[in-house]
């Protein structure tokens, strides 16, 4: 159904203001340890909170590249502790005609604790990528 | 002399932060993206071309933004900036396997707040070519005392 649809069709089922459960999941102290060795950074305390469900954007757009992220921390996750995810689309544009869409996460454990608030423009049409860049 | 409010100075420049970008690191970061843990775009050639059009894999924009979480940490402390630190970055360049990247910071403002003073930070993240590939700034709120 969505893979007969035109991009144009498929953005304009992006609704502004959706606010969607994420889901749960727990950090491991391998996925904190990844992190700091991609990083180079042995103290590197936010690894990236993947959801464990594609958000309604993703399921449209099954490919997206990161244009623009913003990353707000509260409280560093602990390992083994249950954390999670609300996302909420925050706005959706078109820049020349490439689609693009704004999306934010918080991430809150299970004592309560706000974690970090991450935002990320998407940018949808991603085969724009190797039309500027390869 | 640790860093206290008093000596955070407009115009100050933090010192730069160098790292080296590989396949490895980008996959140890970006190899959890997805529900179905596929290899993707960041992480494999096939998926690059497929998806975007690139021939190899680039490294996560994320991954510049975890940089200068580096950065303001080793200036404001990493205390400090786990608990009201923001980064917002801007990728306008791809990083490729293979490149140097650098990250450079400004102090632009430092405004007192109810917990202390709010300093925010120009930052710019280049290549070994000089070309900048992030832009943006960050933030954190330094205790009075």
């Amino acid at each position: 159904m969505i893979e007969n649809m035109s991009e144009k069709e498929r953005y304009d089922l992006i609704q502004v203001g959706c606010d969607e459960d994420l889901g749960t999941i727990v950090v491991t102290q391998a996925q904190i340890d990844d992190n700091r060795k991609a990083l180079d950074w042995p103290e590197a305390p936010f690894p990236v909170l993947h959801a464990p469900k594609p958000d309604a954007t993703h399921k449209l757009f099954p490919p997206r590249v990161n244009a623009r992220s913003i990353r707000q921390f509260f409280n560093p996750p602990v390992p083994g502790k249950k954390i999670h995810l609300r996302l909420r689309i925050v706005e959706k544009y078109l820049r020349g005609d490439v689609p693009y869409v704004i999306e934010e996460t918080t991430a809150t454990d299970e004592d309560g604790r706000k974690i970090e608030v991450m935002t990320v423009h998407q940018l949808l049409r991603t085969k724009k990528v190797g039309e500027k860049w390869a | 002399m640790g860093l206290t409010v008093a000596n955070i100075e407009v115009g100050t420049e933090l010192p730069p932060l160098i790292k080296h970008m590989t396949l490895q690191k980008m996959t140890w970061f970006s190899s959890g993206e997805g529900t179905d843990k596929q290899p993707n775009l960041h992480t494999d050639a096939a998926a690059a071309q497929r998806d975007t059009g690139m021939k190899q894999p680039f490294a996560s924009g994320r991954m510049s933004l975890g940089y200068a979480c580096e950065l303001m940490s080793r200036f404001v402390g990493l205390d400090v900036f786990s608990h009201t630190g923001t980064v917002d970055l801007k990728n306008i360049k791809l990083v490729m396997p293979g490149d140097t990247i650098t990250v450079h910071g400004r102090v632009t403002e430092v405004k007192p707040v109810e917990q202390g003073s709010l300093v925010t930070v120009e930052i710019y993240c280049e290549n070994q070519k000089g070309e900048k590939t992030s832009v943006g700034g960050a933030s954190a709120v330094v205790p009075s005392d």
